[in-house]
């Protein structure tokens, strides 16, 4: 009880400090405020490229998910869906690939899709879904009711087949191959399932058709390679092909870039440090004569090192967040900047990213700065001597002499020097 | 009762022929509920022999014991926390916190212990001191006077073996020095309080049981104590410390 009431006066008294104190709170606040402003800005920018980045290699995969298997029998489905590990399954039927000459250049992969949901899936067994990259090389306007003819070859066999778009989408240019979407219908009387695995075969492209091809995800998407290893293993799909999304893989972040980040946090770190380790050194040189004081009254070292510690906490409640917004919206404006410079793959989108663990990285990594630059400065006023604030009322009132004569030489040189310091500061106020 | 003793007590500062001898061997005893002033010039050593009684120097040599323990044998922490439980402070100036008023400054001490303060007992102080009407009111609303009453009261609250004032009357004009000295010294006599005033000033010093002559770092009257008896006597006959039966000020003690 005695330890929590004690803290509480130490408490107020800290706060009231504070709240006397309008001007010199303000550069307080000001300094923490931008140190928490670099760092959000750092976050923001760098945590927005990593994301453009994953998105981009995402695109051009084609696909969000972790990993994959191809060529897989129903069973093999079935006993992938039941892995516990595995979340989001959704599976897609190969038909062929398009042989139109016309799409040389566009890749065109024909297919049922599970798991697009979106309006016009082809319903009626000769309805498709194109992307309308794929329809420009056509020549094709981008209408439902416009017929398609395809050509392919499923198992030898040469199709030429003419289909009704029921719906289109924007095709996008970065992706390796364009999803052509026909009914299910469709792809199960061309390319029925096989009756032997992919593995039973002879192993080559041409035995690709009516197998499924299936796309996954595991519950987060650290190290994915090897949660995949794990997971063959676990299958017994040894030989059957995977895939891992390359967006996902470790070996894509560029241990260059991690060093570099790292240094940009020290250097923050570390002009943060300078600016608020000054100014908290000048203020408790400011109030030494306050803390004297209190020493002579019976606060102990400790009390008083709460006392400083307390008004920094509290000049961080407001300097940190403000930090953080203004931080924000600096990244936002550099982030178009930084991308056209980096040569970043034709990201079109330039959106920040407002994901809060840039906030709270942000917040956290401030607050430690604040604490490293309190920590002399306590020390100095834990420290005191209580005869300090009796000192320099006594100086006030006799000679000068006396005075110089009672003090140990370094003391005069540091309080002229600190005094010397808070008087530029004034003129800076 | 003994309540404050000191032994071959000695300050010195610097060394070979720039050496400062501020104190040169003090020995000196002050019985419980004793008021005894320092008398001294300027650079006798009586503010040095204050820190040091008050254990906010360390000498070079020698013992002071207050209420029987040897306060230099503590520990840094355990000292302030000896000497905010023992030891009430009253300055010539600056001594209240700016940002508590004074009610909070009064019990400051009290609080920065975690205990609690004896309302009764705070309340007598404050009605003998006459701050019944200030306790809402911030140090910088008060008077010099006012400010050094409160610092008394705040010295007293405590209830500490031995009250420590260092010119408390420096800064006041002589009408309220007188005000302050008195309450000073009905304060003591009243709550049996122990006081040590250090002055330069031969007149103020007449308000004490007992003077004490600094002179050079060392003590050259006032050493032998007033025995006991005699001091009970002289209290006695005063009356018990009452301030209208002493005949001294009036309507501003109530």
């Amino acid at each position: 009880m005695a330890k929590v009431k004690n803290r509480q006066i130490v408490s107020k008294i800290a706060m009231r400090s504070i709240a006397s104190r309008k001007s010199r709170n303000l550069i307080a606040v000001l300094a923490i405020a931008l140190t928490a402003l670099l760092f959000t800005s750092l976050f923001t920018i760098g945590g927005s490229i990593i994301q453009k980045m994953e998105e981009s290699t995402m695109r051009q995969v084609g696909t969000s998910y972790h990993a994959g298997y191809k060529y897989l029998t129903w069973e093999q489905y079935e006993k992938l869906q039941k892995d516990p590990e595995v979340r989001d399954i959704s599976y897609r039927i190969a038909v062929a690939s398009a042989e139109n000459p016309e799409l040389l250049e566009v890749p065109t992969e024909i297919g049922y899709y599970e798991d697009k949901n979106e309006g016009h899936m082809p319903r009626e067994k000769y309805e498709i879904t194109a992307s309308s990259l794929t329809l420009d090389a056509l020549g094709i306007p981008c209408e439902s009711g416009q017929k398609v003819t395809l050509s392919f070859t499923v198992r030898g066999k040469k199709y030429q087949q003419e289909f009704i778009l029921s719906g289109w989408y924007e095709g996008d240019p970065i992706m390796a191959v364009q999803p052509l979407c026909v009914s299910r219908e469709y792809a199960e009387e061309v390319a029925p399932m096989p009756s032997y695995s992919f593995q039973e075969g002879d192993g080559s492209t041409s035995d690709i058709s009516g197998r499924l091809m299936a796309e996954f995800n595991f519950r987060n998407s650290f190290n994915v390679e090897g949660k995949m290893a794990q997971l063959t293993a676990r299958l017994g799909f040894e030989n059957v092909p995977d895939g891992v999304n390359w967006a996902y893989m470790s070996s894509s972040f560029d241990p260059q870039t991690a060093v570099g980040i790292l240094i940009l946090l020290a250097i923050i770190i570390l002009s943060g440090y300078l600016i608020i380790y000054n100014f908290f050194y000048i203020n408790v040189y400011g109030d030494i004569r306050f803390y004297g004081l209190l020493k002579t009254i019976g606060t102990t070292g400790r009390q008083l090192r709460r006392m400083v510690r307390r008004q920094a906490w509290l000049l961080s409640l407001t300097g940190i967040p403000l930090g953080l917004v203004l931080g924000w919206l600096a990244g936002r404006l550099l982030l178009p900047q930084i991308i056209k410079n980096l040569n970043l793959y034709d990201t079109v989108n330039y959106d920040a990213s407002a994901n809060p663990w840039i906030f709270a990285g942000a917040a956290l990594f401030s607050l430690l700065t604040v604490y490293i630059s309190c920590i002399r400065p306590c020390r100095i006023a834990a420290r005191v001597s209580p005869v300090e604030a009796v000192r320099y009322t006594e100086g006030q009132e006799k000679s000068s002499v006396k005075h110089l004569k009672k003090q140990p030489a370094k003391k005069v040189t540091m309080r002229t020097f600190a005094v010397a310091n808070m008087k530029r500061n004034r003129k800076r106020l | 009762m003994r309540v404050l003793k000191t032994t071959a007590l000695k300050k010195y500062y610097g060394s070979g022929h720039n050496q400062v001898k501020a104190l040169d061997g003090v020995d000196l005893e002050v019985e419980k509920g004793e008021f005894v002033a320092i008398v001294g010039t300027s650079g006798s050593g009586k503010s040095t022999l204050l820190h040091m009684l008050g254990g906010l120097d360390y000498p070079t040599s020698g013992k002071v014991e207050v209420d029987g323990r040897d306060i230099f044998s503590l520990k840094k922490d355990a000292l302030c926390i000896f000497r905010r439980r023992k030891i009430g402070f009253v300055f010539q100036s600056y001594n209240l916190v700016p940002v508590l008023i004074v009610y909070e400054n009064i019990v400051l001490p009290i609080q920065l212990d975690g205990g609690n303060p004896d309302e009764v007992y705070i309340q007598n102080v404050v009605k003998l001191l006459g701050l019944e009407e200030k306790l809402n009111n911030l140090p910088s609303q008060l008077s010099s006077g006012q400010q050094q009453r409160v610092a008394i009261a705040r010295a007293l609250a405590a209830k500490p073996a031995i009250l420590l004032a260092d010119e408390p009357t420096g800064n006041l004009d002589s009408a309220t020095s007188q005000d302050v000295l008195e309450l000073l010294k009905v304060s003591g006599e009243r709550f049996s309080q122990t006081i040590v005033m250090i002055t330069h000033n031969e007149e103020i010093a007449q308000l004490a049981d007992r003077i004490v002559r600094i002179e050079d770092g060392k003590i050259i009257s006032g050493t032998r104590r007033t025995p006991v008896q005699t001091l009970a006597a002289r209290k006695k006959s005063s009356g018990g410390g009452f301030p209208e039966q002493k005949g001294k000020g009036g309507a501003y003690y109530g």
